[in-house]
């Protein structure tokens, strides 16, 4: 703990994020798996708060002890109170991705009964583990749906680490793509007789996928189509609600990383890819960087000319050791910083422990406001 | 280490992202090719790592020898191994069409684990096509191991006919047999990624469907051998920086570090534990790869060869 305190000093962040939590009201937090995603969102938030601001942080699938941290056991969409030394309100929420979708086919379903037979049909069931990015994406309806909630001045959305963190930006297009799947709507509605035969041939390609896999199976999905039918709208005049929502100018983006070259790369390319999508970052965050210990002669002081040869040789090299690898931390941030040139960049050092309780979160909240 | 990697053909190497889990995997498969076995390293996602080790295989980078002739990488990309796989069985025509009009994306979403399946069927087609001794799989981040492991049996459930059945079955042969595949955590010596993996471990045990090999902990960081003398000197300093501070904060770390090891070792049981160092630069390249795998081969393999038993 010594070691944390006394680095305190040795924040290197010429900027803060503080002018963002104040200006927005939407913060999405992402980055690549492995970097203190999570740590910096709830941190953050627990910033914003004691700041004066009423923030809630929708994480997901925390680490259990930073979810003891912010004092959510259990999953649940809810949003819970958390004490904090601010004058702002904190909420966490533990987002379930399988009941926000739950919740939304019950939402848009045009009868109970409908609602009942896709939450009970598997190819729904398994829609939200297996179609890339639907996880993330309903992190996204989650934020919707708390945006209106007049409790929160700021959300702070935490995205899952995945190997592609930004599917959820192409989630919404590819859900409906798959609601609008051809093959299966001509074999529920065959249409026109000029389009009978167009509507055999899809028969004949699930035939031969029964061959594969069974027919227990391509008939669940036929099921699905059948029981999906006429929800299809409602799913989509949503999704470009929440895309409107992602687009507006109160929202921010802040990609987060660490300091080595794999993980430098793939924030980068993060960058590119919300670029491409039409968000800018608004602040990076840099996780884990190595203390700066100052040059040498600066610092040999009397203990120095006391020390045997063999102590001293060692205790230069270790030295000499953490320099090059602060220089060539911050040599690979550089990329990132050329190649996106956040407005707002945070570096934090490496924490002599990991976060264990709020006061923690607040320590780490220090080097980004 | 040697001996897992002495009687295992496939190492599925595993943890959670950061954790150096592709950088270890070219560390395995540079050791096994280091001791005369013809090797794999595959991956479903292009790395660093994996990029450089492949420059360096094609190179013939001194640092890798003679192991050079005898380890190769590959990407295998799930939605090609199903395209393959269809073409395999006399529908790639459909294959081609089922993919455009996205059936296959439906049905794929029907049946849980079928991507998981269809790569490791691939794995162990390539086990099984004899041509390598030892065959490494950068796996998937652990949030979805689990499910990549439990995948076959869930299928096999499923699908109760047809040749997606017979692929289930053939997995989860080579899932339950330790001779042929095992399963390699990597982590680090952290709090949260020592307590996450043993949660993943406790989860792996749980499915009976896979037997765990020696964990590895990577990034281990030593804090220099300094004399008492020198202790006693730096001991009332509050120094910061220079090298005192430098030597604090390494000395701290390392003490936090082995605290963690010792817990992690401590709740493993019978089941080995191998270290491999910190290394102080921050792009890893085929020669730390080399450096991490020849600190594998010599890990202790006394606990090794408990867990064998057990």
């Amino acid at each position: 703990m010594s070691a944390e305190s006394s680095h305190l000093s040795l924040a290197m962040s010429a900027e803060s994020m503080g002018d963002l939590v104040t200006s927005k009201s939407v913060i999405i937090m992402t980055g690549p798996g492995g970097v203190g995603k999570t740590s910096s969102a709830a941190a953050l938030a627990v910033g914003a708060a004691m700041l004066g601001i009423n923030t809630c942080v929708v994480t997901i699938d925390p680490a259990k002890r930073l979810a003891d941290a912010l004092g959510i056991e259990t999953i649940g969409n809810a949003p819970v109170q958390i004490n904090t030394f601010g004058t702002g309100n904190l909420y966490a929420v533990m987002l379930d991705a399988d009941a926000t979708f739950d919740d939304l086919i019950v939402h848009y379903a045009s009868t109970p009964d409908q609602a009942a037979k896709i939450l009970k049909n598997k190819v729904y069931q398994n829609l939200t583990k297996n179609l890339s990015g639907i996880q993330e994406y309903m992190a996204m309806e989650k934020l919707f749906e708390l945006h209106n909630d007049p409790r929160f001045g700021l959300l702070i959305v935490d995205t899952p680490p995945s190997s592609n963190a930004l599917d959820f930006l192409d989630a919404p297009r590819k859900l409906i793509g798959f609601l609008d799947n051809k093959v299966f709507r001509l074999i529920m509605n065959p249409g026109p007789a000029f389009l009978r035969p167009v509507s055999f041939a899809a028969r004949a390609v699930l035939k031969t996928i029964s061959r594969v896999i069974g027919s227990e199976v391509v008939d669940e999905a036929v099921a699905f189509f059948q029981d999906f039918e006429g929800m299809e709208e409602g799913f989509r005049t949503r999704a470009e609600s929440v895309q409107a929502l992602m687009h507006q100018d109160d929202t921010a983006f802040v990609l987060v990383t660490a300091p080595r070259g794999d993980t430098v790369k793939e924030t980068a390319d993060f960058g590119i890819r919300l670029g491409g999508f039409g968000f800018s970052v608004a602040g990076l965050i840099s996780n884990r960087h190595t203390p700066n210990f100052k040059s040498l002669p600066d610092s040999l002081g009397e203990i120095i000319t006391q020390l045997g040869e063999t102590d001293r040789q060692l205790l230069v090299e270790n030295h000499t050791l953490m320099d090059q690898l602060r220089r060539s931390e911050e040599s690979e941030l550089g990329t990132i910083l050329d190649e996106l040139k956040p407005p707002r960049v945070v570096r934090i050092p490496m924490l002599s422990r990991d976060i264990a309780d709020i006061e923690d979160l607040a320590k780490m909240a220090k080097y980004l406001l | 280490m040697r001996e897992t990697i002495e009687t295992t053909t496939v190492l599925l190497v595993a943890g959670k992202g950061g954790v150096g889990k592709s950088t270890l995997s070219a560390s395995l498969g540079i050791a096994a090719a280091s001791l005369g076995r013809k090797t794999i390293v595959v991956a479903l996602s292009p790395s660093p790592i994996l990029d450089n080790l492949a420059l360096s295989i094609s190179e013939h980078d001194l640092c890798l020898g003679s192991a050079a002739d005898r380890i190769s990488t590959v990407v295998l990309k799930p939605e090609e191994v199903l395209t393959r796989y269809l073409e395999e069985h006399g529908m790639a025509a459909l294959g081609r069409r089922l993919i455009a009009t996205g059936v296959v994306s439906v049905v794929a979403t029907a049946i849980p684990g079928i991507r998981e399946l269809l790569v490791l069927a691939k794995i162990k087609q390539i086990e099984r096509s004899g041509e390598f001794d030892t065959v490494i799989l950068d796996s998937p981040a652990s949030g979805h191991l689990v499910t990549f492991l439990s995948s076959p049996k869930g299928l096999a459930d499923i699908a109760n006919v047809g040749l997606l059945r017979t692929q289930a079955d053939d997995v989860i042969g080579l899932l339950s047999d330790p001779a042929r595949c095992k399963v390699i955590m990597v982590t680090l010596p952290e709090e949260t990624p020592v307590s996450e993996t043993l949660e993943t471990i406790q989860k792996i045990e749980e499915l009976k469907s896979v037997t765990l090999g020696p964990v590895i902990v990577n990034g281990l960081i030593h804090a220099p051998k300094i004399s008492r003398d020198a202790l006693d000197l730096m001991a009332p300093s509050s120094a910061h920086d220079g090298i005192v501070g430098a030597y604090k904060y390494v000395a701290s770390r390392s003490l936090m570090q082995a605290k963690n090891v010792d817990a992690l070792r401590h709740s493993l049981g019978p089941l080995a534990l191998a270290t491999t160092s910190f290394q102080f630069n921050t792009s890893l390249t085929s020669v730390d790869a080399k450096i991490l795998g020849e600190e594998l081969l010599r890990a202790n393999t006394s606990t090794e060869e408990r867990s064998d038993v057990s």
